[in-house]
């Protein structure tokens, strides 16, 4: 701890450094929200690019758990919001309020202005709420009044919607599902995984408390972090076979809608995280095929057809990754 | 009824036989079916032809005499016609032009000149290629590098041997970057025929490695991750990477095995030769291992075989000349009295026999019934140079042997064993033990490595397959009639002897030669003949290679085979106790029985019986038939009882 709070004050992450704080934050997630290993790594990926991560499962897997543990090792703030039809854009941007005694309006921040959100349920809010919270994680800042206010960093919203529930909700379009990072499946546990879920718990474990869990480093780290991720080296061959990947989604025949430019944007900074989690300053075809689907999931439609099919977005993605040729060695 | 009519019937005709014969003509010439010989139809059918040469025995038989006569006749012209169709025209008339031809003098003469100008270019080409460049060829020969040699490998390697060997050549060349890639790639394509790696277009290498078992996977995740280093990352790649790379892939490589090998022998060897090797061999293993010697030493000009008569048979002397060497795995092949009777003897002529990997101290019938001269060359081709960075004590340790092996493969072996071990491909450990020769017997018996130094692993270095043709042409060359040295230092190989004589008197103690011994047949390969990185052209003799049976004679019935397996107690155990319940089988069914005086229930006995066998012979529809009729019958013998 004394090295690593060293290196917090001088802010410089080497390759090593970064890959150890990493797997120790994973670790220490991997603590309480049992058997979820894939989707822990796609959110601290999601934390140390400056992304947002739409998190797609069922209740009861754990994701208010997680947000909060992610809050707490990093030593940031958690807030969450449940998301119904009657939410309104100022309960989560916040609002001004006549003060009495001194007669002005006073900016009561809303739950945005935390490090970790979690927005529950968004697709229960309607559109309005919706992009206002959409704007706030694409600027960075909102605007109450007239006024922007920028958000804290590292600023991260964990965002949950239910798959099973249709009725009432309004889904994200296209554009808004665009503004997250990735799209992480919750997985309900196998057997084991749950038996050793319900002995963890057995054993007393509160997570309303979450004593297990502790502060990591701290958001200056995290910020650190963030910077050295952004200067991995990615070489154009690895660039090239990037873009190849998003382009192929548009050309699909099994996709209505492929995935933008800022899918390839998105690939390359989740790519660089990925890498640097390794112990690597470089991007391998390896890293960018292994965030293809949890960065593109979202940022594709599914053709009528293919729908009908039985067909999802997963298996339409896993098939161009089978069959586009990777960067072969000369 | 029927039966009795009809055969009344037939003594009725037997009867009418005798007076009817007077009349037979007569009937006969009557009949509707004698027409065949009044008026045959035309052209006779094959039955009718049958009867032409019986005809004229027929009386009123004319017509089918002139009928058959005139069916001859056809016969005879469509044969005349064949044979005049038969000799084409164009025959016809090349043979009169040859007629015409052998008239003409000049022609012939002409013809004959040109063909003596042939006769004698072909000898002057074969002269010149086999006799006048011989030295130039052999100078050549000799100084081909390991290179051609690996160039022969790859002729009959896989993709992935291949791609090994290039990565060989790049690393000895310098060229360190290609050299890593080639790695990688060596070890994905052993990985791909091993069945282990499903290599696609769209696979990154990350993604073939993890294909890979947990356990098995570290070295070529390492790999990997070294090229990607260079490649995707921009560092440069220097000898150490090459030579880490290397090592990784080795370790890769070993992790898989022997398994390897075997199906890229099998591969090269075809599926039939392999098999019928797999069954003489016993196992896929030793087929594969024995393969890779066989083949090489075969494309190397000696000649190996398969034992053309077992070791347990008398004739061992008669069909396997003492002039041979015989490849004996006793790990595999298991010796009886017979096989080890004649094997002595054999050797005790003059035979070579080569033990695998084997201890001869343990084979007392060679070392001590016998007590023949013996002279040990031990040899390890290791393939595996990891080993060579355990310790380097155990580098020193072959240094030592290495010293010996230089004096028994001469001087200008010494670089090359240098650059072996500087090259970290191969090592070499040498030693060479000798007793006092013994007047008794001509023959040698020889240690040999395991042939797993000789496996397509082992041989995968160029350098490795080099050593080991030495090391087989000095094995089996024929023995010379060598003046034995005054000194020691005169002969490095008979230094060597005198240096290390370690086979055991009868006490298992080391004995140093008797200087009084007399001078022994060593098979010690003299320098000059032994350098050549090839095989020079001298006498060797023919390796025979013993099967996995070839040592026991085969069972000659069943019970001889329990016996062979050890079973013979069990079987007769088994013959006492069978025996024994047929007796109290027998004494329980041979009990008289009460006598069944009643008509019914003996028919209702019966019917049960019969019910049951049909029953036993899943006869459903009698049994069911019988057994309700059984069932009637024993319920009116009950009521009427």
């Amino acid at each position: 701890m004394a090295a690593h709070s060293k290196q917090d004050k001088e802010h410089t992450v080497t390759p090593n450094d970064f890959a150890a704080r990493f797997t120790d934050l994973h670790q220490t997630l991997a603590r309480v929200l049992v058997g979820q290993d894939e989707l822990i790594e796609s959110v601290l990926v999601a934390v140390f690019a400056r992304g947002h991560v739409l998190l797609e499962g069922n209740p009861g897997l754990g994701k208010t758990l997680l947000a909060r543990a992610l809050a707490k090792a990093i030593g940031g703030d958690f807030k969450r919001v449940q998301f119904t039809p009657d939410l309104m854009p100022s309960d989560i941007t916040g609002s001004s309020v006549y003060n009495r005694n001194t007669g002005e309006f006073v900016f009561s921040p809303g739950p945005v202005f935390t490090p970790v959100l979690l927005a529950d349920e968004i697709n229960r809010a309607p559109a309005k709420t919706q992009s206002a919270l959409l704007e706030a994680m694409g600027e960075g800042q909102v605007s109450v009044e007239g006024v922007a206010r920028r958000l804290p960093e590292p600023f991260l919203v964990l965002a949950t919607q239910n798959p099973i529930e249709s009725q009432g909700t309004y889904p994200l379009p296209e554009a808004q599902l665009d503004r997250f990072l990735v799209k992480a499946l919750v997985k309900l546990p196998d057997v084991d995984t749950e038996a050793r879920i319900v002995q963890l718990h057995a054993a007393g474990f509160d997570p309303s408390n979450l004593d297990e869990v502790t502060v990591r480093m701290d958001l200056a780290t995290v910020a650190a972090m963030t910077a050295a991720a952004a200067a991995v080296h990615i070489d154009p061959v690895v660039v090239r076979y990037l873009c190849e990947i998003v382009a192929a989604t548009r050309k699909d025949s099994g996709l209505s809608i492929g995935a933008s430019p800022r899918a390839s944007i998105a690939l390359l900074k989740t790519s660089r995280v990925l890498a640097l989690s390794e112990g690597r300053a470089y991007v391998t075809p390896d890293d960018v095929k292994r965030q293809a689907l949890a960065v593109l999931r979202h940022r594709v439609a599914l053709h009528p057809d293919s729908e009908l099919q039985g067909a999802t977005e997963d298996g339409v993605l896993e098939q161009i990754l089978r069959t586009l040729p990777a960067p072969r060695l000369q | 009824m029927m039966l009795r009519a009809r055969s009344a019937v037939f003594l009725l005709a037997l009867l009418a036989a005798a007076p009817a014969t007077a009349r037979s003509d007569d009937a006969i010439s009557k009949h509707e079916d004698y027409t065949f010989c009044q008026k045959p139809n035309l052209p006779l059918s094959p039955d009718v032809r049958a009867l032409c040469p019986l005809a004229a025995e027929v009386p009123e038989c004319a017509a089918l005499i002139d009928a058959c006569e005139a069916a001859r006749k056809e016969d005879e012209e469509k044969a005349e016609k064949t044979r005049h169709v038969s000799t084409p025209a164009w025959m016809q008339a090349l043979g009169k032009w040859f007629a015409e031809l052998s008239l003409n003098d000049a022609v012939l003469n002409g013809l004959r000149a040109l063909g003596i100008v042939a006769l004698l270019w072909v000898l002057w080409w074969a002269v010149r290629r086999f006799v006048l460049l011989a030295p130039w060829r052999s100078e050549d020969a000799e100084a081909a590098d390991a290179n051609q040699v690996a160039r022969d490998v790859v002729k009959q390697s896989t993709p992935a041997d291949a791609l090994w060997l290039a990565a060989e050549l790049a690393l000895q060349e310098g060229r360190s970057e290609e050299a890593t890639r080639l790695y990688l790639h060596a070890a994905i394509e052993h990985g791909h025929e091993a069945g282990k790696i499903r290599k696609t277009e769209a696979n990154t290498y990350g993604e073939c490695a993890r294909q890979i078992p947990r356990a098995e996977r570290a070295p070529l995740s390492d790999l990997v991750r070294e090229v990607e280093r260079h490649d995707f990352g921009g560092e440069e790649l220097g000898h150490e990477n090459a030579a880490r790379a290397r090592g990784l892939a080795l370790s890769f490589l070993r992790s898989m095995g022997l398994k390897l090998g075997t199906m890229a022998l099998l591969l090269l060897s075809g599926c039939d030769q392999a098999n019928d090797l797999k069954k003489y061999m016993g196992g896929d293993k030793r087929a594969a291992e024995i393969q890779s010697v066989w083949s090489t030493l075969q494309n190397k000009g000696l000649e190996a075989r398969t034992l053309p008569i077992p070791l347990y048979d008398l004739k061992l002397r008669e069909q396997v000349h003492c002039n041979s060497a015989i490849w004996l795995d006793t790990h595999q092949t298991e010796l009886d009295d017979n096989a080890r009777r004649n094997l002595g003897e054999w050797v005790k002529c003059g035979g070579l026999l080569l033990l695998v990997d084997s201890d001869i101290r343990s084979h007392g019938f060679l070392a001590q019934e016998h007590k023949l001269q013996t002279l040990r060359l031990h040899a390890d081709l290791l393939a595996d140079s990891a080993r060579s960075t355990e310790a380097d004590e155990q580098l020193s340790a072959r240094a030592v042997g290495c010293t010996q092996a230089r004096a028994m493969f001469g001087d200008k072996e010494k670089n090359a064993i240098d650059g072996i071990f500087a090259n970290d491909t191969a090592l070499l450990s040498c030693g060479t033990e000798a007793d006092a020769p013994s007047a008794h017997g001509e023959g040698l018996v020889r240690r040999i490595p395991g042939v797993s130094a000789f496996s397509n692993l082992g041989l995968r270095r160029p350098q490795n397959e080099a050593l080991a043709i030495r090391y087989f042409d000095a094995l089996l060359a024929l023995p010379v009639e060598q003046p034995v040295p005054t000194s020691p230092t005169d002969d490095p190989a008979r230094a060597v002897d005198d240096e290390e004589p370690t086979e055991p008197d009868s006490e298992g103690n080391d004995r140093v030669p008797s200087p009084d011994a007399p001078p022994s047949k060593h098979l010690v390969p003299s320098p000059e003949k032994t350098h050549a990185p090839t095989i020079a052209p001298r006498s060797h003799r023919t390796l025979y290679i013993a099967g996995a049976d070839s040592g026991t004679r085969p069972a000659t019935s069943p019970v001889h085979a329990l016996y062979l397996a050890g079973l013979g107690p069990f079987f007769w155990h088994g013959v006492a106790g069978t025996l024994l319940l047929l007796w109290a089988g027998a004494a329980r069914l041979g009990r008289a029985r009460r006598v069944l005086t009643n008509n019914r229930e003996r028919y209702a006995t019966h019917v049960e019986t019969l019910g049951m066998h049909y029953a036993y012979n899943m006869s459903n529809k009698h049994k069911r038939e019988l057994l309700a009729q059984w069932l009637r019958t024993r319920n009116k013998t009950r009521n009427t009882q």
